[in-house]
């Protein structure tokens, strides 16, 4: 002890003018629905060689006509790169002949992109369609540049050029680039950037209502990845062949017939990749369509844009709008007391025996107990001081309390408190090698630190009773009710009246009631309970901390920044602003409330006398046996020894959490912590030994073991190799990278001898 | 089969957004974007009804042909379209009654024509499908 470590909190951050205006200003529903949608479809896919630089060989197309909710198509055809035949004269030969045979046009890249895409794509702005459209945009281009403004970080792309009279190739300025910024994996913001001299036709805007050209009007392109929008409604990573899968395409994705070497079969497969495409494009449009939404499906980046189109078409406002005078103090000290949810490594490299538990849907459910949906459509909220009424309770307090649903709505309370060995959460570098991390740690601070009421209950849960020393306690009070509330129907099928209905605790119980529905066919039923977990899940926290960094290069301006102290203004490059629904109080809460719940849960485990091997968020690795039994000697990161529950014992834990189920019990019976579905054998439905191997927080492996002792994989965490290329040859049956490297891990463990690849 | 499906494809797709949905002639109904077509001008255009100096914002949307000839009827109704400085409201109101009644005159005809070819349908209806009208 004695030992200084500084600590990191967020802020809120206000810029002298807005960076992006246009973002700033409410958008009306209407101009949305407005919008016309294209009538044509251009799905092209290339193919590239098979080394790092993946330089284009061929490609395919079908451009088509989109007309109630089916394709017809227009021309089909092929193209190859420029210098294909230069390169690979017996594969630019094997396709020539491929194109004579199924008599298809056949282009260079030079002569496909200003005779199909740029005719289609711009000038008849159909939708340009792919699976990972970036990879194949990137193929087409002969030159990029990095991207500016909003594309800052990303690239902007050179696709159409021409020969100059001296012989040189120059970039053509009449025609746009293609601007290309990635979120993640799943995700890119892709546009047309702007272009020399467009002519009137090219100007008419896309709003059903305008006819005249404008003359700021710059048509941005229509790009519409399909493995984007497949993410979108199923949270869920796809390739095109699960996603076919999933969503139910027959004609779907063929084998490879082997990468790199162009022949018939190879052509076939690429052409086939583009029908499946084409025919996944149709189904992902009729399942987004069942939506009454107002956002274009070139708009949609995740889950989350579904769940926020829902709430504007619910008519719910934007908080910081409703409310543009709501005190930015409070939006800093809310920021101050915003940590993540809480993961934890407590038992590490070690084979131990577990019951793995989580919470189910432990942001819609703290959401509901705590009342958050009344604050959400509250007319306004009214920030109450309460110290004397927190410190009273804090007083009080007892783990007993926590499991009352009635104790929960208070906890809609941020605090100022004066840390003095209180076991809470905080930003540090705790391995001194530049990664701030969150830890939840006994905690002493010079300086007060504004946390929310839930993180202060768990600290008193968690430290042996003492109770921290509030200084400051703002309340969130929902104050009436937002005029212009109306109902929607979910995914077309479930209507919720945002006046009447808590949204969070109405989707989980039709999630539920599902399951029961006789008037929809099996397939329907899965479509709509998946889709009410995502919205579950992507509306109840997330939108309501999103903060976007936005970096204002040579437009730096004078930031003020809110938070741990007085305000004070800064000329930065860079500003945070917030989401659509972004509201840090609220968010704040939420996770706060969610860590107390895996308080308790820790709690009960070590009243119980029992340890845990990691925490992730919602869900926890419980060191059991059936009977009890220990396995072995050692020590938690604590210094703890390993203690070992029964599996009956796990069940009294679960048990417990039955008190604070807010759902109608007769759809959602019994506990709210649940055991997973690995702790059971899928044919026989019996309880079977978990074993879990971590090496940190966020990244372990819950596994069997088969009867000679060789581990038999469940659940492979793949966080923190996601950075990494696939190294496994993409001719190997199992190129699953996560199963594989944590197989290697805890084999290595268990020295169990198998012979490598 | 065509040379050129795509460019084909796309010159109808830029033809209909400069026409926007829905295009059709007030008085002749024609819907087709290639006779709503004439390069160089605007595709449906604004027909003022007691011409532009008596009233510029009575205005409906004709196709270029019915433009043509809705003006030549407004010329051999000696309708007043030129612009005097001391035109008098009372003589711009002449202008708008008798506009408005050789538009009325042209539309009936185009109605009484429609009419005229609804009942010969009816007729044909009688002869051929003499049970059409238990099944309507």
């Amino acid at each position: 002890m004695g030992e200084f470590l500084p600590i990191a909190v967020r802020a809120y951050t206000e810029g002298s003018r807005p960076a992006r205006p246009a973002k700033t200003r409410p958008r009306s529903a209407r101009a949305v629905r407005r919008w016309r949608a294209p009538e044509r479809v251009l799905v092209f896919d290339c193919e590239s060689e098979t080394g790092a630089g993946q330089t284009l060989t061929f490609g395919s197309y079908r451009y088509c006509r989109f007309d109630e909710g089916s394709l017809e198509l227009v021309e089909e055809g092929l193209f190859h790169a420029d210098d294909l035949a230069v390169r690979d004269p017996d594969g630019f030969a094997a396709l020539v002949s491929y194109a004579r045979e199924k008599e298809l046009p056949l282009h260079p890249r030079r002569v496909f992109v200003d005779r199909v895409l740029w005719r289609c794509a711009y000038r008849a702005r159909a939708w340009v369609v792919g699976f990972n459209l970036p990879f194949d945009l990137v193929r087409l281009a002969v030159a990029f540049g990095e991207g500016r403004g909003r594309y800052a970080g990303g690239h902007s792309l050179v696709l159409w050029d021409y020969e100059a009279s001296d012989g040189r190739r120059l970039e053509d300025r009449y025609r746009p680039r293609v601007l290309i910024k990635s979120i993640d994996s799943k995700r890119a913001f892709i546009s047309f950037s702007q272009r020399r001299d467009p002519d009137p036709n090219d100007q008419i805007p896309d709003e059903e209502d305008l006819r005249q050209p404008g003359e700021a009007y710059c048509f941005r392109g229509h790009f519409l990845d399909l493995r984007t929008l497949a993410f979108a409604l199923t949270n869920e990573s796809h390739s095109l062949d699960s996603a076919c899968r999933l969503f139910g395409v027959e004609d779907g994705k063929l084998e490879a017939a082997g990468h790199g070497v162009i022949s018939d079969a190879y052509v076939d497969y690429n052409r086939q990749d583009v029908r499946a495409t084409a025919n996944l494009f149709e189904k992902l449009i009729a399942e987004y369509q069942r939506h009454p939404i107002a956002l274009r499906p070139t708009k949609v980046y995740s889950p989350a844009s579904i769940a926020k189109a829902y709430l504007r078409a619910m008519g719910v406002a934007k908080p910081l709008d409703r409310q543009p005078d709501f005190p930015r103090e409070l939006l800093g000290q809310a920021m101050v007391a915003f940590y993540g949810g809480r993961t934890e490594c407590r038992i590490r490299r070690a084979h131990m025996p577990v019951v793995y538990v989580d919470f189910l849907s432990m942001y819609p459910t703290v959401n509901t107990l705590m009342g958050s949906w009344q604050l959400i459509t509250a007319e306004k909220v009214e920030p109450v001081d309460v110290t004397d009424n927190v410190r009273e309770l804090l007083e009080r307090v007892t783990l007993e309390d926590c499991f009352t649903p009635g104790f929960w709505p208070q906890l809609l309370t941020l605090v100022q408190i004066d840390p003095v060995g209180d076991i809470l959460p905080a930003r540090a570098d705790y391995g001194e090698n530049g990664q701030w991390q969150i830890g939840l740690n006994p905690l002493t601070t010079d300086t007060p630190l504004w946390y929310s009421l839930a993180d202060v209950v768990a600290a008193k849960l968690l430290g042996e009773g003492r109770t921290p020393r509030i200084i400051r306690a703002i309340r969130l009070v929902a104050v009436g009710e937002q005029r212009g509330l109306r109902p929607v129907q979910l995914g077309g099928e479930i209507v919720i009246d945002p006046s009447a209905d808590d949204f969070f605790s109405t989707v989980i119980e039709q999630r539920r009631r599902v399951n029961g529905r006789v008037d929809l066919a099996p397939v329907q039923r899965e479509r709509l309970r998946t889709f009410l977990k995502v919205l579950a899940n992507s509306g109840c926290y997330g939108i309501f901390a999103e903060i976007n960094r936005q970096e204002l290069r040579s437009r730096r301006q004078d930031i003020t920044i809110y938070g741990l102290t007085d305000p004070f203004t800064q000329r930065l490059g860079t500003v945070e602003e917030p989401g659509e629904y972004s509201f840090p109080p609220l968010a704040a809460c939420i996770t706060g409330a969610a860590r107390l719940m895996l308080a308790l849960l820790e709690r009960l485990v070590r009243d119980a006398g029992g340890s845990y091997v990691f925490c992730d968020t919602d869900s926890m690795a419980i060191v059991a046996t059936p009977d009890g039994t220990p396995t072995q000697d050692g020590a938690d990161t604590t210094g703890a020894p390993f203690r070992v529950l029964s599996h009956s014992e796990v069940d009294r834990i679960i048990d417990r959490f039955t008190a604070l189920n807010p759902y109608d019990r007769e759809l959602v019976p019994g506990s709210i912590l649940e055991l997973e579905e690995w702790n059971f054998d899928p044919q026989t439905g019996e309880r079977r030994q978990l074993y879990c191997h971590a090496v940190s927080a966020k990244r372990y492996a819950l596994y069997n073991l088969d009867p000679d002792g060789t581990p038999i994989l469940r659940k492979p965490s793949e966080h923190g190799l996601g950075h990494l290329m696939n190294p496994i040859d993409t001719g190997f049956e199992n190129r699953d990278l996560a199963w594989q490297v944590w197989q290697e891990i805890v084999e290595d463990a268990l020295s169990v001898g198998r012979a490598r690849p | 089969m065509s040379g050129d499906p795509v460019g084909n494809d796309v010159r109808k797709v830029r033809r209909a957004r400069r026409l926007g949905p829905d295009a059709v002639c007030v008085r002749c109904g024609v819907r087709d974007p290639v006779q709503l077509i004439r390069a160089g001008r605007s595709l449906l255009e604004e027909h003022h009804v007691a011409g532009y100096v008596n009233d510029p914002a009575l205005t409906v949307v004709v196709c270029r042909n019915c433009h043509a000839e809705l003006s030549e009827a407004q010329r051999d109704d000696a309708l007043d379209l030129r612009f005097r400085a001391d035109k008098m409201s009372l003589e711009r109101l002449e202008g708008v009654l008798r506009g408005l009644a050789e538009f009325f005159a042209l539309l009936a005809e185009s109605l009484g024509g429609w009419a005229d070819e609804l009942a010969g349908t009816v007729t044909r209806l009688d002869r051929d499908f003499s049970g059409w009208r238990e099944n309507s």
